[in-house]
Order: C-alpha cells, then structure tokens, then sequence
C-alpha cells in the first residue's frame, strides 16, 4: 500500500472536516511498515526507505494527533465526552476529565450571571409570549 | 355607665368609616395579614377584566393570580378598550359596591357575601387553570367564607364594610404601580390603543378610587339600617 504525504494530508483533511475520511485514516494507522526484501547491496536504499516510513509514521501520528484533537473538539462541543482511544485510553480520560471538570468549574457562570441570563431569557418569553397571543388571538390584561 | 357605653357605641357608629379607613391603613402596612387583601383586589382586578370581556362579546380564556399581588386575566375577543380600561376601574367599583351594599342592610350583606362567594366559585370551575392560582383563590374564598359563617349578622356587616374599603384602597395604591417607567400594564396598553399617556390614565382611575371614597365618607354620614 503506498502511502503518500498528498493522499494522506487529503484524508486527514476530510476528517477533519468531518467527513467519510475517519475510517479509512484508521486503516492507515494500522498498516505496518511495508519492508523491503533483504539486498545488501540495497543496504542505502533500505534505510532510505526506513527513513521514508519513519516520515510517514510520523506524518500519519501528526495525523492522528490532529484526529483525536478533532475528535475530542467534537465531544466537548457535543457533550457526550465519549472517544474512542488507545489503551491508555482510561488514563487519558481520567486525565481530561479532571481538566474538563476544572475548566468548567472556572467557566461556571456566578450565580449573579445566572440570575442575569434568566432575566434576559424572561424578555425572550415576553416575546414569545406576545407571538401565542397574537397566533392565538387571545388578548392578556395583567 | 349605660351612658358611657352607649355614647362609645353611637361615636363607632358615627365615625365607622374613618376608623375602617384608618384600621385598612394600618392592616395594608402589616407584612403577611395584608396579602390575601392584595390577592382580593388582584382578583377583583382580573374578574372585571373577564367581566368586560364577557359583556363585550368576547370571552374568558384564563386567570391567573400570582402571591406577589399581580394578575393575568387571558380573554378572546371583546373590547380591548374597555377591558383594559375596567381592570382597575373594576376594582374600584368592586369595593365601592361591597361598602354600599353591605352597609344597607345585614341580611343584604349576606346575600352580597354569597353571591361573592358562588362568582369566586364559577372563577374556579370556568376559568382557573393552575394550582397556584387555585391556591390563591382558595384563600380568598375563605376570607368570604368565614365572614358567611359568622354567627352575627352585626359582624359580618362590619367585615364586609371593612373587606369593601380594603379592595378600595388597594385599588386606589396599585395603580400608581404602573409608573415605574416601564411600559407594562393595563395604562399603556390604553395608552397604545387611545394614544393618551398612560400617567393620563392613572390620574383617572386615582380620581375614581378618590371619589369612591368620597362618597362612602358622605355617606356613612347618614347611615342606612
């Protein structure tokens, strides 16, 4: 299977963009090394070609890096906090979970925000309280 | 002593509305004795809104009391106009009328309380539709209730009297409410539809709760057995 810097850039692209491209960046992490058959006089060209998978793996973790940073952007924002990981998955976990749960405890917002944003969500009803009537035809005396 | 007695009981018959006047004053002041007076004349604002409603054409939908004092009286159709205008206007005649009535007889007083009592229920069946207001109602129904089961006909006059003059100065205070500068309520609904300033309309209702009680002092001068 030849890898190249363009397909795999692509593919990283597309998943990141959220595309079809996450399973298939899957299948690129799991491809070992392809190896070159045994030729001492192509000693040069093996670690050539070492040093060529080496810059793909290192290409393809960049990758993954940017997958998983994908990935996790993906459950903050949709809050379901589940991503699929390594083996060390549960310590990484744990780990961003603490994180997680220090970041939103200093982003919690003061109860006095609280009070503020349901006030302002009070003007929002009023509104919606002037479109049921009017969508209603009923008339509200206070 | 007779003498003393009978001339104490012919000054609190004299003046009886000055010291119902002044004994209202001092009730409104008393934090929690004073609330289901509030929730009297909430309600007796938000039945005059559906009242007018009705007369008007239109119909009732729901009412809605909050323990703040504050109403909602949700209708269809009818004169916006007057049913804005009657929310207050209500209350003011409300207990205008439950003085002069009850002041006419003891047993027109009964009547009077009775018939309080079966719109507060008709409100309950037709128009209430949540457990707070229900709660509230509840409470005001009591209040009549109780004045019903006395069992001198004498006390509950004076109640009754007394209950009338509450309505009539919380409905002379609340509408000085509506100059907060915000333009919520009953006055600048008015003002929206008749393009008078709603301050306009305050100063009239104030006048009208004035007035009421203007008249009950000229009364109450020559009281009617």
């Amino acid at each position: 299977m030849n890898i190249n810097d363009s397909t795999y850039s692509n593919q990283a692209l597309r998943a990141v963009q959220g595309t079809q491209g996450v399973g298939k960046a899957n299948e690129q992490v799991n491809v070992k090394p392809v190896v070159a058959p045994v030729d001492e006089n192509n000693q040069s060209s093996k670690s050539k070609n070492l040093e060529k998978d080496k810059s793909r793996f290192d290409v393809s973790e960049e990758a993954i890096a940017l997958l998983e940073q994908q990935a996790e952007l993906n459950s903050a924002q949709s809050g379901t906090g589940l991503v699929a990981r390594g083996e060390n998955s549960s310590t990484n976990n744990s780990a961003s979970d603490q994180q997680q749960a220090k970041s939103s405890q200093y982003d919690k917002p003061s109860q006095q925000n609280l009070s503020a944003v349901a006030a302002y969500q009070s003007v929002d009803n009023i509104a919606q309280r002037e479109n049921i009537k009017q969508f209603f035809g009923v008339n509200l005396f206070a | 002593m007779p003498n003393i007695q009978k001339s104490s009981v012919g000054f609190l018959n004299k003046h009886q509305f000055w010291l119902f006047i002044v004994a209202a004053i001092i009730f409104i002041q008393i934090p929690i004795i004073s609330v289901p007076f509030k929730w009297l004349e909430s309600y007796f604002h938000e039945i005059s809104h559906g009242l007018a409603a009705l007369i008007t054409g239109g119909s009732v939908v729901q009412i809605e009391l909050f323990p703040n004092g504050a109403g909602l009286c949700t209708t269809r159709g009818g004169f916006t106009l007057l049913i804005s205008f009657m929310g207050y206007a209500g209350a003011i005649i409300w207990g205008y009328l439950i003085y002069s009535i009850a002041s006419i007889n003891q047993k027109i007083a009964k009547v009077v309380t009775g018939g309080i009592i079966l719109l507060i229920v008709c409100s309950l069946i037709f128009w209430v539709r949540d457990l707070l207001t229900l709660f509230i109602l509840l409470v005001v129904l009591g209040i009549f209730f109780l004045q019903f089961k006395l069992p001198k006909l004498g006390y509950l006059q004076k109640l009754l009297k007394f209950t009338g003059i509450m309505v009539l100065l919380n409905s002379l205070l609340s509408p000085l409410y509506l100059l907060d500068g915000r333009s919520i309520g009953d006055g600048a609904r008015l003002a929206e539809i008749t393009f008078i300033p709603e301050l306009i309309w305050v100063i009239i209702w104030s006048i009208m709760a004035i007035l009421g009680l203007f008249t009950l002092s000229k009364r109450s001068k020559f009281p009617v057995r």
